[in-house]
């Protein structure tokens, strides 16, 4: 028997992880669909009543398009910054790694409240004008941590062999970048980048203090939900569940076959890591 | 708070007739309030001011709001603003305490339009200093107004001097809330909500000021004037009531889900307007109930704070909120009352039915509407012993 | 090696150094000056003092918020990255189709919007709730059961789901060289089920999933919005009180001061374990080359 190959038991485990995840979720939609405003059992009947609040609702559709904008640009922004950042801490041997990497795991360590008033402070005494620019970097600060920690586990992992053949036949760090590190961990990135968005998606406690006279999508449900609770809650999120997948879902397979064109080949699943050139070496 | 009729010193001559205007009407009886349309106030009215009758100014542009979602009445105000070409960026808060940190945070430069605030904020936002007055002049439906909102009654909407910092256009009561599905025999006593039936059973909305207000007037005091040691007593019931709870609810909404599925029974210091919720949600068994002791009210006005650069505008909308057919709209998508006396005829009847209108001042005499407890003190509880104290009621951590 | 990058690969991770310095540690660092002011109604004022610190460790309250703080992240992390794991193991070793699905509804979940997600695990654990429903169906209980939901519990629950995604992918990209061959290498060389997994898996997970495990219970311990719906009479978390600090009584400097507190605590914590894996030299991956 192959020591820890597949494990049934594991497989097993991942199923009711799985269900564990999803189960909420798809009551959540089921819900978004009550024929009356009531949250829990019993089900009275169906009807779409909440989908047509929602989508007919121009408060609604503003505060979706804010929250788009700025989560769309703090994934983008954490994507970028966040692997530069890990990349270059993973490769070097500094002595200040430690302190470093301590700087960036520091927003998570205090409440949000806490982030959103010193950052409005921060703002004011820098003279911005709170608008979505300024709930975009508040959200790059918030987010970071999330995101490097994800990659500096991907990047450090990578075997530094390959790099350094690279670099030993001529290819300067972009390139050696570009063609042999991020093959190997771009589906990890991209799933990270995923969350980068969703954790911008769904904040509202710092959003609250950083926003300028806008509204976003989670602020609105979080002050709607102070008078009522109905199930138009769950239609906006059902929507933007499935909205936020089918663009994970089109990340995912564009970047894959781009992934197949250059390699040339029917590639391994990309959500693997075997490293090319070990495959090929035996 | 009663209003205060008598003259005071200082007073111009435009206060004192319109304080006679409302003991004239007060003393006439309950159902003057309804028949009379402000005829004679009209008149007052005219004849108060010198520089000609009073007109909303034109409205156009941008309304930068910062309230609570649904206060900046997106449908009662459609025709309005289509009409006058007037935007809305809204910001949504959770609770009245969020409106005064984020114009105390930011500063002027906030340049939000307009805000609202609760009545028992109106002596901390003044000491905040973060509203400009109104010019009554621009706001010429404050004729429509009940009495009891018209006048400076308890300096909330119309400070001591005259100048007038609020709106006031919606109310309501913190009634108890029951569900008649479970809930046989009527509680006749907020103390009844103690009995070992309502063990885990009763509803809180985490409201430090609301649930104090209550519990304060139950136990006969006056929620901004109880001494440090009478507070204990305050303490003590509010503990005992929410050992009576399965946890206190962040919202109304979040409460009236816990009765309507089941989780509880009673809600404590609740809002009329859940019975309407809990309907909408199939559960027609909910009933507002005011015990003998009495209850606590709440009213909310539009206000201008400082920096807010579209004044005009924001001074129209406010008028506009006044207009009786706008304010029943405003009263059915927020299901709470009146402040406008035509508005009657245009409510549903369940809401017309919602609180004794005809009798106005005597129920909010049995429910008034109150200062929160100051800022500071020797004497009394201040606010942040209210907060602290709740905070460890909540946490169990009340030695 | 011959670095090409003028200063060490280091200075790539400068702009976001620069943008964290900037718009985090500055204002960060008038915070940590105003809790040593004095709180007037949301502002700071003189004089300085150290009043607001010995406030936070006066009375009962911030001792019980911190014991909830402390029971409810611990068992949030602990059950994420104990259930992580096995799921981190699985996702490697499976073949690509079925991976991809795995990982792409994994991460997938963890797009589903917060607050909805708590009003969900009420319909589920409540008294009228489905699980409830299911077992009265099936006839195992007559009355439903109440201890499910309010309580701490609940909010376990709660959190765990909201977390588990992201701790998956962690592992799961931790786990990444991990070769089935060196498995079968090691088990060639006589290795028994204990010495494989300590000697060949444990080194490559076990620093991501002790960052994880921080994460966790750091942000579990500082959330306040869950144990409000969730969590009943037990519900109140230390980060609710610097809600009330700041919002409701305008006390900035002692917000601060409470803050701080939690921001010392989590750093002592983080120091700890990164000393530990150093001393037991879990903190490097090595290759066998």
């Amino acid at each position: 028997m192959s020591g820890g190959r597949r494990s049934p038991l594991a497989g097993t485990f991942t199923l009711v992880g799985l269900v564990f995840l999803w189960a909420p979720l798809a009551l959540m939609a089921l819900f978004s669909l009550h024929a009356t405003a009531s949250l829990s059992f019993p089900f009275e009947g169906f009807s779409t009543r909440w989908y047509a609040q929602v989508l007919d609702s121009p408060e609604v559709r503003s505060a979706a398009r804010n929250s788009l904008i700025v989560a769309s640009a703090t994934a983008v922004g954490t994507l970028v910054l966040g692997t530069l950042a890990a990349y270059g801490l993973t490769r070097s041997r500094s002595r200040l790694r430690g302190p470093l990497t301590l700087l960036f795991f520091l927003p998570i360590t205090l409440p949000g409240l806490f982030l959103g008033v010193a950052m409005l402070v921060g703002f004011r005494r820098a003279g911005l004008s709170l608008s979505l620019l300024t709930v975009t970097i508040a959200h790059l600060v918030y987010v970071f941590p999330f995101f490097f920690m994800v990659a500096r586990a991907a990047l450090a992992r990578l075997d530094p062999a390959l790099e350094e053949m690279a670099m030993d036949l001529g290819a300067d760090r972009f390139t050696t970048f570009r063609r042999v590190t991020l093959p190997q961990v771009w589906p990890v990135l991209v799933g990270a980048a995923c969350l980068a968005f969703a954790l911008s998606f769904d904040e509202f406690v710092i959003t609250f203090f950083v926003i300028g006279p806008d509204s976003t999508l989670p602020l609105y449900v979080w002050s709607s939900l102070r008078r009522t609770i109905d199930p138009s809650i769950n239609a906006i999120s059902t929507l933007l569940l499935l909205f936020t997948t089918l663009l994970f879902a089109i990340t995912v397979l564009l970047a894959s076959w781009g992934e197949r064109r250059r390699k040339g080949r029917t590639a391994e699943a990309p959500l693997g890591l075997v490293p090319a050139a070990v495959e090929r070496a035996g | 708070m009663t209003a205060d009729r008598n003259l005071h010193e200082g007073d111009t001559r435009r206060q004192f007739l319109r304080r006679a205007g409302l003991t004239t009407f007060t003393l006439g009886g309950g159902s003057v309030l309804l028949a009379a349309c402000g005829g004679d106030d009209e008149a007052a009215v005219k004849t108060m001011t010198s520089t000609g009758p009073a007109a909303a100014p034109s409205a156009s542009g941008r309304i930068d709001f910062l309230s609570f979602e649904a206060y900046d009445l997106p449908d009662p105000l459609k025709a309005w603003k289509a009409k006058n070409g007037v935007s809305v960026k809204p910001t949504y808060v959770g609770g009245q305490d969020e409106v005064q940190t984020k114009l105390k945070a930011v500063g002027s430069s906030a340049g939000y339009d307009i805000v609202t605030y609760n009545q028992g904020f109106k002596s901390l936002y003044r000491e905040l200093d973060i509203l400009e007055p109104l010019d009554e002049q621009k706001l010429p439906n404050l004729k429509h107004l009940f009495p009891y909102f018209a006048g400076d009654n308890g300096n909330f909407w119309v400070d001591a001097d005259g100048t007038r910092t609020g709106v006031p256009f919606t109310w309501g009561l913190n009634s108890m809330i029951v569900d008649t599905r479970r809930v046989t025999k009527t509680p006749t006593s907020w103390h009844d909500l103690l009995e070992p039936e309502f063990k885990g059973r009763v509803a809180i909305v985490d409201i430090p000021t609301d649930s104090w207000g209550v519990a304060a007037h139950v136990l006969g005091f006056t929620p901004s004037q109880v001494t440090k040691q009478d507070g204990e007593q305050v303490f003590d019931l509010l503990a005992q009531i929410v050992a009576q709870s399965s946890g206190v609810s962040p919202s109304f909404g979040d409460a009236t889900s816990k009765m309507t599925s089941g989780d509880a029974d009673v809600c404590w210091a609740g809002w009329a307007g859940m019975n309407e919720l809990a309907a909408a949600a199939g559960v027609t068994s909910f009933e507002s109930v005011v015990p003998k002791e009495g209850s606590v009210s709440f009213c909310d006005a539009f206000a201008l704070p400082k920096g807010a650069d579209n004044v005009d505008t924001a001074l129209a909308w406010m008028n506009e909120s006044l207009d009786p057919k706008v304010n029943a709209d405003a009263a059915v998508s927020l299901v709470a009352g009146v402040t406008v006396k035509g508005a009657l005829r245009h409510l549903p009847k369940t809401l017309r039915e919602l609180y004794a209108y005809d009798d106005l001042e005597g129920l909010l005499e049995q429910a008034p509407l109150n200062d929160n407890p100051p800022v500071e003190s020797d004497e009394f509880v201040t606010i942040e012993e209210v907060q602290r104290g709740w905070q460890e009621i909540k946490a169990g951590a009340r030695s | 090696m011959t670095a090409r990058l003028r200063g060490g690969p280091l200075v790539l991770a400068t702009p976001a150094a620069a943008g964290l310095l900037l718009f985090f540690v500055a204002p960060l660092a008038a915070f940590g000056v105003y809790s040593f002011l004095t709180g007037a109604l949301y502002e700071v004022k003189p004089p300085f003092t150290l009043g607001n610190y010995e406030d936070v460790f006066a009375g009962n309250l911030n001792g019980k918020l911190a014991r909830n703080s402390l029971v409810v992240g611990l068992l949030s992390a602990t059950v994420c990255v104990a259930a992580a794991l096995p799921m981190a193991y699985w996702l490697r070793y499976a073949s690509g189709r079925r991976r991809t699905v795995a990982l792409f509804l994994i991460v997938a979940s963890f797009l589903a919007s917060y607050l909805v997600r708590i009003y969900a695990w009420r319909s589920i654990l409540g008294e009228n709730g489905v699980i409830n429903r299911a077992l009265e169906g099936v006839g195992v209980i007559s009355e439903p059961l109440g201890f499910l939901l309010y309580n701490r519990f609940a909010v376990t629950i709660a959190l765990v789901h909201i977390f588990l995604s992201y701790v998956v992918l962690v592992l799961y990209a931790a786990l990444a060289p991990l070769q089935a061959s060196y498995l079968e290498v090691a088990q060639d060389l006589g290795a028994g089920r204990l010495q494989r997994w300590r000697r060949v898996v444990l080194p490559l997970v076990a620093a991501p999933a002790l960052s994880a495990f921080l994460f966790v219970f750091v942000l579990s311990a500082s959330d306040y919005v869950t144990p409000q719906f969730l969590g009943g009479t037990n519900g109140a978390l230390l980060g609710l009180e610097v809600q009330v600090s700041f919002i409701g009584t305008g006390d900035y400097a002692y917000g601060a001061a409470i803050a701080f507190c939690m921001l010392a605590s989590f750093v002592v914590c983080y120091a700890l374990i990164a000393l530990g894996l150093r001393l037991t030299r879990l903190d490097k991956v090595r290759f066998a080359t």
